[in-house]
């Protein structure tokens, strides 16, 4: 069943288009993660459903409900949408206790005192910040007031829940442990949420799919598997892993796969998208899918090797091949010198350049 | 006071003014009254009827008191509090009439506004804001008399204050000569008839015929101000504060 | 960060300027004679003169009511526009926002002159008003009126303060509020409102002061029918016994300082503990201006109208007044139109002198003022030990000193001190008057735009091999330049509109507009009053002008 549906929404500040036609659904107890560079638009698109920005075209519904309808003249107020929002910055209210600030949308909505106090109590418990009620912001640690703005956003029982930036604002090491926490908690309570990020890794751990965005566009939609592995076009490809760029032409075509030739000799590879002989194009390799080899053969480049950078879980090799560095990912060392790079033609992925 | 601040004031060329200059105020040689300042009062012309013009000190009190519809609100005087100048005229008042305090207590029940100068009074006659004013230094109005038809001067009649400008020469001036060519510029006939020429400007001599004055009205109403010691009574701040009481005293027991 | 041999001198000199008046005061206050005049004891005759005269508690009563119902009209009425013009979308903001702040241009006794002119009893407004209506609805002499049109010209400043705290408000705390679902109103009284509280009561503190000091207004509406204030009630003490009582006068001084000392240091105290509040700056994002729907176009009616009764009145008032020969009931005005005014003023020698000593204090004083804040912040920047918080409490001790006040002071140094009394008749006398009366003010102009640069750039250049001056003189100071030129801009602004503070030490040579305002007022020139105030709007105007021109910024 679907919760929340963005439609087609087109947003500009002034002449600039910002948002160029943006759909997307959000089922029940779906994690969606919103996830691109930074510019593309994914803030402005989470802060449009819930109604601090103004789009000009498309429709916003919530359990088939307009709150935004550019067609139909429907535009609810910020507060009436009921959405639960968490802040980049947490945005809590530093003149407020820890418990005013999780009872404040209670309060709102008419409950009484006692009501307010307990549920803003149970959801602090869930969280794992019972005791801290009486304290003010200013006396909690960042992971602590994460966790109240999560909280305070969750206490109404919202739809949808939205999520500016979660973890961006935490320390490396917390930041691991609060994506789990964070994705066991949008589990257990079965929360629909909307999370944004510019983190790949965070959007794939914590989102049901991913819906990345370039340049005010959708530029793919699909589960963390699909995106990755089936990248639709250079965007996608790009924006995830650790990859080695090239430039080649098409020299022959055998139906998905193709034959390319650069300046690092020829590889097969696979073709993504409509490609004829002669055209140009851009070959995406990923770091992990090289292998090194000392002989020739298969579908190799040549190349000699530069450096080693150990990474704890795997090493990383970075070789050169004529003016172009190509990086891959081992969990041994290799020798220095000649090697030559070997890659399945399938893990060779073409697209238009 | 004069013997730190005035040095002697001697005749420097120019015509001899001695019989000229003793028939002047003067205070031991060196204090000297150049200038007349008779005090008078102003009337809006437009606003207040013939029949309602003060005319007199003696009928004023009762005048105000009788006709509040025209007078209330619209009464303007000095706040002798504030100048020097407003306090020695309605002290010199006191004294040259009787039961001088009705006055100020006429003043309370008409709700007068005081003021702190001649000029601000004019303003407010000139423009109808007030009706009637009391004891401006006379300069201020003849002046402005001349570019508002809207402004009436009245001479009271049972006595007019003459209040004398005076020049004198401080002891430590730095050019002493000059002030003394223009002291004697001041004291002489030319000097008191290019005054008299002027309207706004009175000179000191009683010879000296001023254009818009009845010569029979300076001789008979025109009560001029000795210069002496006893003037400095105005300063004695007991007789000075018991007279502010009693003036303050008045206008609030007229305002009830 | 720079040494004690260059701190030291300052403080010192600081130290002196300021408390040396102050000395002078207390000890008058306890002579039985002026000072000067070589004999009296000592006494507290002075205090018990004071208070045993009814006038005196009069003024003092009426002084706190004026000052209370000042900050009642202020208050809102600043808080209430500050919110319409930072956050919503009311129609013509960026005019609208100029315009609140046109009162500040006009000093206070030019806005008496002007409301006397425009809606006094024999008023233009007024007049017509009796055609129209048959009667006039108002009264510009009551202390209702005095009350409300004071506190009318203190909105701009509460406007600057607030509107600078809701800017620089990070706009996700409002935001989360009306996620949470509640609606503007209920965002401005829950967070916006308690989120500002220091400006707030800075505001308070500042307009009550003022309050209690106000001299041109009821100079000119109150005094003449009997209500007076504090500051009037010690001007008349000039006069009132004949000679000038200056025991006296110092007496009413130490009682005026007694209570804004003590009150200048609580808000101090009190401002400390409330800058905890201050948010986390969150992400600026642009915020969508709240929708007054259809109550745009009324608000805005209302603002408007405000402005013009605050502004376009009084101004229209003095314009009038400035080109018409007389006045008042039956006066045609166009018959009564002339140029002869202005003429006088522009050809009057002592007009002259007073303007061209305006433009000089405002732009070379300004500098001088503005240089002298310079070293007294940069003996405390980035220095928090004691000399710093010695200077801190010092600078606030001017502040309790009314600009009146502080210029009988600075008389009484002149003259206390016979080497400096050749200074007495210069400009320089006003000059110093006027800086220090402007101390706290400037300083902490100049310290804000100090504190805006990064500690770590002066680092990177003591790190290079610069010393602390060095820094300073390359580094510091030229990237403070943006906020040393709006502060000039601002003394500039501050040193034309002052009236009170030279009014003691006027002379042949030291007049400024301001004071030779005072003496038309008293003198009843309203005509040259209001022609030599328009030059003076005028003159502020240009400053402004230029200085906008120039691209300074009040605020960013």
């Amino acid at each position: 069943m679907t919760k929340l549906a963005v439609d087609d929404i087109h947003l500009a500040y002034g002449s600039m288009d910002v948002l160029k036609g943006i759909s997307l659904d959000l089922a029940q107890g779906e994690v969606v993660a919103l996830l691109g560079p930074s510019g593309s638009g994914k803030t402005t698109l989470l802060r449009a459903i819930a109604g601090l920005e103004a789009p000009h075209r498309g429709r916003i519904s919530v359990d088939g409900r307009s709150v935004y309808d550019a067609a139909g003249g429907v535009d609810l107020a910020i507060e009436q949408r009921n959405f639960g929002m968490v802040f980049q910055s947490y945005a809590l209210w530093p003149h407020r206790t820890v418990l005013q600030n999780v009872g404040y949308g209670l309060k709102l909505r008419g409950k009484g005192a006692k009501d307010i106090e307990a549920a803003a109590r149970e959801a602090l418990g869930r969280l794992g910040l019972g005791h801290l009620g009486e304290r003010y912001p200013h006396q909690l640690s960042g992971g602590q007031q994460q966790r109240v703005a999560i909280a305070r956003a969750l206490v109404y029982n919202p739809p949808v829940i939205l999520m500016d930036e979660p973890l961006s604002n935490l320390d490396a090491n917390l930041r691991e442990e609060a994506k789990t926490w964070l994705r066991s908690i949008i589990i257990e309570m079965q929360l629909s949420a909307i999370i944004v990020t510019h983190d790949q890794s965070e959007a794939l751990a914590m989102g049901d799919r991913i819906v990345l965005l370039q340049d005010g566009k959708v530029a793919q939609v699909g589960t963390p598997v699909e995106i990755y592995t089936q990248p639709a076009n250079l965007a996608a490809a790009s924006f995830f892993g650790r990859n080695n760029r090239l430039k080649g032409r098409i020299v022959s075509l055998n139906g998905g796969h193709a034959r390319v030739a650069g300046a690092f000799g020829e590889l097969d590879g696979l073709a993504k998208g409509p490609l004829a002989v002669g055209d140009d194009c851009t070959l995406v390799l990923r770091a992990e899918r090289l292998a090194v080899a000392a002989e020739p053969g298969g579908n190799a480049i040549e190349a000699t090797h530069v450096t080693s950078m150990y990474a704890g879980a795997h090493w990383e090799h970075v070789f050169r091949q004529g003016e172009a560095t190509l990086t891959l990912t081992s969990p041994t060392r290799v020798a220095g010198g000649r090697a030559f790079l070997r890659a399945e033609p399938d893990d060779v992925w073409l697209f238009a350049a | 006071m004069a013997d730190f601040y005035a040095a002697r004031a001697t005749k420097n060329g120019g015509a001899p003014l001695d019989g000229f200059v003793t028939a002047l105020h003067t205070w031991d040689g060196k204090v000297y009254t150049v200038m007349n300042e008779p005090m008078c009062w102003v009337y809006n012309k437009k606003l207040l009827p013939e029949d309602k013009i003060p005319r007199d000190h003696a009928g004023l009190a009762k005048l105000l008191n009788d006709n509040p519809d025209t007078f209330k609100g619209k009464v303007s005087s000095y706040d002798i509090e504030k100048t020097g100048v407003g306090f020695f005229s309605v002290a010199l008042d006191n004294k040259r009439m009787e039961n001088f305090f009705e006055i100020p207590k006429a003043f309370g029940t008409a709700k007068a506004r005081f003021l702190g100068s001649s000029g601000a009074m004019v303003e407010s006659v000139a423009s109808g804001e007030s009706v009637f004013g009391y004891n401006l230094t006379c300069s201020v109005p003849a002046f402005q008399a001349q570019k508002n038809p809207n402004l009436g001067i009245v001479y009271p009649s049972d006595f007019t204050n003459v209040v004398g400008r005076v020049a004198l020469i401080p002891n430590k001036a730095r050019n002493q000569n000059a002030a003394k060519l223009f002291l004697d510029f001041l004291l002489s006939k030319d000097g008191q008839s290019l005054m008299a020429a002027t309207p706004g400007l009175y000179p000191a001599h009683k010879d000296v015929p001023v254009k818009g004055l009845d010569a029979e009205m300076i001789k008979t109403s025109f009560k001029p101000v000795e210069l002496g010691p006893d003037l400095l009574f105005n300063l004695d701040p007991k007789e000075r504060l018991a007279f502010l009481s009693r003036w303050k005293s008045s206008i609030a027991s007229g305002r009830r | 960060m720079l040494a004690l041999s260059f701190r030291l001198p300052v403080v010192a000199i600081m130290a002196a300027t300021v408390m040396l008046p102050l000395s002078i005061i207390a000890y008058q206050s306890v002579l039985s004679e002026p000072f000067f005049m070589g004999g009296g004891a000592l006494t507290l005759d002075s205090f018990r003169y004071i208070f045993s005269d009814p006038a005196f508690w009069t003024a003092l009563q009426n002084s706190f009511g004026v000052a209370t119902g000042m900050v009642l009209v202020a208050l809102p009425c600043g808080a209430v526009l500050a919110y319409l013009l930072v956050r919503t979308d009311l129609p013509a903001r960026w005019l609208l926002e100029p315009l609140v702040l046109v009162p500040m241009l006009i000093p206070s006794i030019v806005l008496g002159f002007g409301y006397v002119v425009a809606v006094g009893p024999a008023g233009f407004y007024t007049q017509i008003a009796r055609e129209w209506l048959g009667f006039a609805p108002w009264n510009v002499y009551s202390r209702a009126t005095i009350t409300v049109l004071a506190g009318l010209s203190m909105v701009p400043y509460v406007y600057i303060y607030l509107s600078t705290a809701l800017r620089s408000l990070g706009s996700d705390i409002e935001e989360a509020a009306r996620v949470a679902g509640a609606h503007p109103l209920r965002v401005a009284l829950d967070v916006s409102l308690p989120m500002i509280f220091p400006a707030i009561v800075f505001s308070t503190v500042l307009i009550f002061f003022i309050g209690l000091e106000l001299f041109g207004l009821p100079l000119v509406l109150g005094s003449p029918n009997g209500f007076d204030v504090l500051a009037v009630y010690l001007y008349k003490l000039t006069n009132l016994l004949g000679v000038p009582s200056y025991h006296l006068m110092a007496a009413v001084v130490m009682c005026l300082i007694a209570m804004t000392i003590p009150l200048v240091f609580l808000q101090r105290l009190f401002l400390r503990r409330a800058e905890r509040y201050v948010s986390v700056r969150g992400k600026g994002n642009r915020s969508r201006p709240v929708p007054l729907g259809r109550w745009r176009w009324p608000i805005f009616a209302i603002v408007a109208a405000w402005i013009t009764v605050t502004a376009l009145v009084p101004l229209s008032g003095i314009v009038i007044r400035s080109f018409v020969s007389h006045w008042g009931v039956g006066v045609n005005l166009i018959e009564a139109f002339t140029l002869d005014t202005m003429r006088q003023i522009l050809t009057d020698t002592v007009m002259l002198r007073g303007i061209v000593n305006s433009v000089l204090i405002g732009v070379v004083g300004g500098a001088l003022a503005v240089a002298c804040y310079t070293l007294v912040a940069l003996a405390t920047h980035r220095r928090h030990d004691g000399l710093s918080r010695f200077v801190d409490y010092l600078v606030l001790v001017p502040r309790g000193l009314p600009g009146l006040v502080a210029g009988l002071a600075f008389l009484w140094v002149f003259v206390f001190f016979p080497p400096l009394a050749p200074l007495r008749s210069t400009l320089f006398s006003v000059w110093l008057a006027y800086t220090v009366v402007w101390l706290a003010y400037g300083m902490r102009l100049i310290s804000t735009s100090l504190v805006q640069i990064g500690k770590e750039v002066e680092e990177a250049a003591r790190s290079c091999g610069a010393s602390q001056g060095r820094t300073i003189r390359d580094v510091t100071l030229p990237l403070a330049r943006n906020g040393l030129l709006a502060s000039w801009l601002l003394i500039f602004l501050m040193f034309e509109r002052e009236y009170a503070t030279g009014v003691y030490l006027l002379t042949s040579g030291t007049e400024v507009i301001g004071t030779l305002l005072v003496t038309l007022a008293e003198t009843g020139a309203m005509d040259r009053a209001s022609a030599l105030s328009l030059v003076n709007v005028v003159i502020i105007g240009i400053g402004l002008g230029i200085a906008l021109r120039f691209g300074v910024k009040i605020h960013d």
